[in-house]
């Protein structure tokens, strides 16, 4: 045999870094952004800003200065600092719709996929919340509250989740046939654990791909809550309420739509390429046909 | 009897393997020739190169095998450096060509007809009617029953040997010169590969083609071959007319491959089994419903009212072919799916363990056995673990177990990819010891194995019985196998039993019918004792 010879701590060393996939250019290039717009984010008072929320009448509309970098909004505000700050509230809620949307999505379709009475139940009021357009049930669901930070991820995770579960439950689907599988249970495995240590990791490279989508389209649609008024309160800077603002002066001041509008198609387009490049890296069947 | 001229002329041929291989070429400088109206048969295990030998024929390899170097020339023209349409048209009526699983070589939505028609409609200009005439006309002569209604088909609705029939009818449909077939009855029942073998040797007497057929079954090969290139690691280890190949090989490898076939000599006729009753099934039933509301239910016996008892220390062979319950049968032994009626007792046990501590089953396929993403050690550990072992000191014992099965005891912390096929079986093997059972079944377990670790493996499981007073379940549908390690058979046949007793009795004396056809069928048989070691 020719392996004999490596060490005998095989699965540390088996791996490479940096591990092929980050070399993918759409990876690379996706990754790239989506840190940049993390770093801008996190260090957002470091990044030459003021208070966002600082409402200065007497500073209203002004255009670019040395003060102002990108202008002043309506009430004053620093257009540049409320575009950086709203990258907070647009990566906190498009990772935490993703985080969420995945666990959930995960537990439910490990269960459906699994056993198969409770999968003709689940998957009906899957396939209903499916139905319904997800920005159409997003708008709902934040409208039967107050909204904020929090009404809004769980208003857009929930009509996330039903994505997660047809695929964590199509991956199930085919692995618990596995004789692995069988063979775990000839050596008495419980079911859990059978779906935690067998079954579970079959599913994170589809997962990974699909998160970045589910984190990309969160963020859009948050921006689109915020654009029709419905999303975040208007005191928390956010793209969408920027652009949403900016667009009865868009005719004097285009600044005011154009900033936070470049942050937003960047972000996006970032994550974008992540999950494509992932999926091509991932999935060598897809790649081959492409 | 040297035929007139070789159709086939295949020189100093290699074919580089792309970066990271075990070795640095698929096939490295073979030579062979085929002559009209003669089968060569390539033989070799798996990883010898023998398919990459066809497919750089029919110009099928794929893309990563680049800077092909030598000679393939067909009736005196080089393929190498044919273009593609110069191809394209040298497949099919040129050279024909069947593949090993008949399932997936056909397109499953398409009607078999129409695929057979497909080979005319590209090679000729023919009218709709005459094509049909001559779709039937093949299909005829490769005796598929009524084909006018078998012409609208599809291929999910034929049995195995018809596919491959169907495959046959399409690749001889314009009378090629050449018919390359690649381990064209690996995936059929012995009965169906007897009836193919013949086939192919009938039509290939009368239409004087040359035959390159592909199959790693010495057995196979004494049924059909006129003469024999034996390939190991990519490059040819002997050749010679299969007379002398066969019974007197000049070669240690394929001598090695000979004897590596086991013999129908039943090995344990004076084995004597005293041990106490382990496993009881009695009257085992499982019937499944399908269809439903709208359609009329289907009810599908998948097995009858299955008795048997296992005593320790004895080996019960379960022989029986695809669809013939064996497998559900297992299963139904080993809890993983409920019988409809019966039930499965195991034997008085001392100190009442657990279910699967009793009873471990070893599965066909070694690749898709083990988790591929857990190191094997972790795959040994689980069962011992679940059962309230501690970690270190499973391991300890999976490294025990890791030598007692052969392997080297620090293997434990790498993946099932990095071991062959034989090695995984082995730690399946080891894997279900380390429950320490007193029933071991075996699935087929060394059906998957290429003959030379088949010997292997068999020899651990009968040396592991005796060590460790196992009884033992096996299933299987090669009667060599089931006559080197059992002591009883029974042999089943669409779900029931048709024959039980002991290995000597049957195999001098089989009374039903089925297995005397099962006897019938199996390649090979009786020259064996001709070879002199």
């Amino acid at each position: 045999m020719t392996n004999l010879a490596s060490p005998p701590l095989a699965s540390v060393s088996t791996k490479r870094w940096p591990p092929p996939f980050l070399l993918h250019p759409s990876v690379f290039i996706g990754g790239l952004l989506v840190t940049m717009i993390i770093l801008v984010a996190v260090l957002a008072p470091l990044l030459g800003t003021v208070d966002p929320s600082r409402i200065a009448p007497s500073m209203r509309l002004k255009p670019p200065s040395e003060l102002a970098w990108f202008g002043t909004d309506l009430y004053g505000r620093d257009v540049y600092s409320r575009a950086i700050y709203g990258a907070r509230s647009s990566i906190l809620i498009g990772l935490c719709v993703a985080a969420a949307a995945l666990i959930g999505g995960v537990a439910i379709g490990l269960v459906t996929g699994y056993f198969r009475w409770v999968d003709a139940v689940v998957m009906r009021i899957m396939d209903g919340l499916m139905a319904i357009p997800t920005f159409l049930l997003a708008i709902a669901l934040v409208s039967l509250t107050r909204a904020n930070v929090a009404t809004v991820i769980v208003a857009l995770t929930i009509p996330e989740i039903p994505r997660v579960v047809r695929l964590v439950r199509s991956v199930v689907l085919t692995v618990r046939e596995e004789p692995f599988v069988e063979a775990a249970k000839t050596v008495g495995t419980s079911t859990p654990k059978l779906l935690w240590r067998h079954i579970l990791p079959s599913t994170t490279a589809p997962l990974m791909v699909l998160g970045t989508y589910i984190c990309a389209s969160a963020i859009l649609i948050e921006a689109g809550l915020s654009f029709l008024g419905t999303g975040l309160p208007p005191e928390i800077p956010s793209w969408g309420n920027m652009i949403s603002e900016g667009r009865t002066f868009f005719q004097v001041a285009p600044r005011l739509v154009f900033l936070p509008s470049l942050f937003l198609a960047l972000t996006v387009l970032g994550i974008n390429l992540l999950g494509d490049g992932l999926r091509d890296t991932l999935d060598p069947r897809i790649a081959k046909r492409m | 009897m040297k035929p007139p001229f070789s159709i086939l002329e295949i020189s100093d041929l290699a074919i580089p393997l792309p970066g990271g291989g075990d070795r640095g070429f698929a096939v490295d400088g073979i030579s062979l020739s085929v002559s009209a109206g003669e089968i060569v048969c390539v033989v070799g295990e798996s990883g010898s190169g023998k398919s990459i030998t066809a497919q750089a024929v029919m110009g099928l390899l794929p893309k990563v095998f680049r800077n092909v170097s030598g000679r393939i020339m067909f009736e005196g023209k080089d393929v190498t450096t044919a273009t593609p349409a110069q191809m394209r048209d040298l497949r099919g009526r040129g050279i024909g060509m069947i593949f090993q699983e008949p399932m997936t070589a056909l397109n499953p939505v398409q009607k078999v007809g129409e695929q057979i028609d497909e080979v005319l409609r590209t090679h000729l200009t023919l009218s709709r009617k005459e094509r049909r005439a001559r779709v039937i006309a093949a299909m005829e002569e490769v005796r598929l029953p009524d084909p006018e209604r078998l012409y609208h088909a599809f291929p999910h609705q034929l049995s195995g040997g018809q596919r491959q029939r169907v495959l046959i009818a399409a690749a001889l449909i314009l009378k090629p010169r050449l018919l390359i077939a690649d381990e064209p009855t690996t995936a059929l029942d012995v009965t169906t590969q007897a009836q193919i073998l013949s086939q192919i040797r009938d039509l290939q007497r009368d239409r004087g083609m040359g035959v390159l057929f592909i199959t790693h079954d010495i057995g196979v090969v004494r049924e059909i071959a006129d003469r024999v290139v034996v390939m190991r690691s990519g490059k040819v280890v002997e050749e010679g007319p299969a007379d002398v190949v066969l019974n007197r090989p000049c070669s240690d490898y394929t001598r090695m491959l000979i004897d590596a076939v086991p013999t129908l000599e039943p090995a344990r006729s004076d084995h004597v089994v005293t041990g106490e009753v382990a496993l009881k099934v009695e009257g085992v039933t499982k019937i499944y419903h399908s269809g439903g509301l709208f359609q009329g239910k289907r009810v599908v016996h998948a097995l009858q009212e299955t008795s048997l008892s296992l005593r320790r220390g004895e080996t019960l062979g379960v022989i029986g072919e695809s669809g013939s319950g064996k497998s559900t049968l297992a299963r139904c032994i080993m809890q993983l799916i409920d019988p409809s009626s019966g039930k499965v007792t195991l034997g008085a046990s001392a100190g009442g363990r657990p279910f699967y501590q009793r009873i471990q089953i070893i599965f066909q396929d070694p690749y898709r056995s083990l988790n591929p993403r857990r190191t094997v050690g972790e795959s040994i550990i689980e069962g011992p673990m679940n059962f309230g072992q501690p970690r270190t000191e499973a391991m300890e014992r999976a490294r025990e177990l890791m030598a007692l099965v052969g392997l080297d005891p620090t293997a434990v912390d790498r993946y099932p990819h990095q071991f062959s096929g034989g090695q995984r079986q082995r730690i399946s093997i080891a894997r279900a010891l380390a429950m320490e059972p007193e029933i071991l079944v075996a699935d087929e377990a060394v059906s998957a194995l290429d003959v030379s670790v088949q010997a292997q493996v068999l020899r651990l499981i009968d040396d592991l019985q005796k060590r460790l007073d196992l009884a033992i379940l096996f299933i299987t549908h090669d009667l060599r196998v089931a006559a080197q390690i059992c002591d009883r058979l029974i042999v089943m046949h669409r779900g029931s039993v048709v024959e039980q007793g002991a290995v000597s009795s049957i195999f001098a004396s089989p009374a039903h019918a089925y297995t005397r056809e099962l006897f019938a069928s199996i390649p090979g048989k009786g020259e064996k004792q001709a070879v002199l070691t």
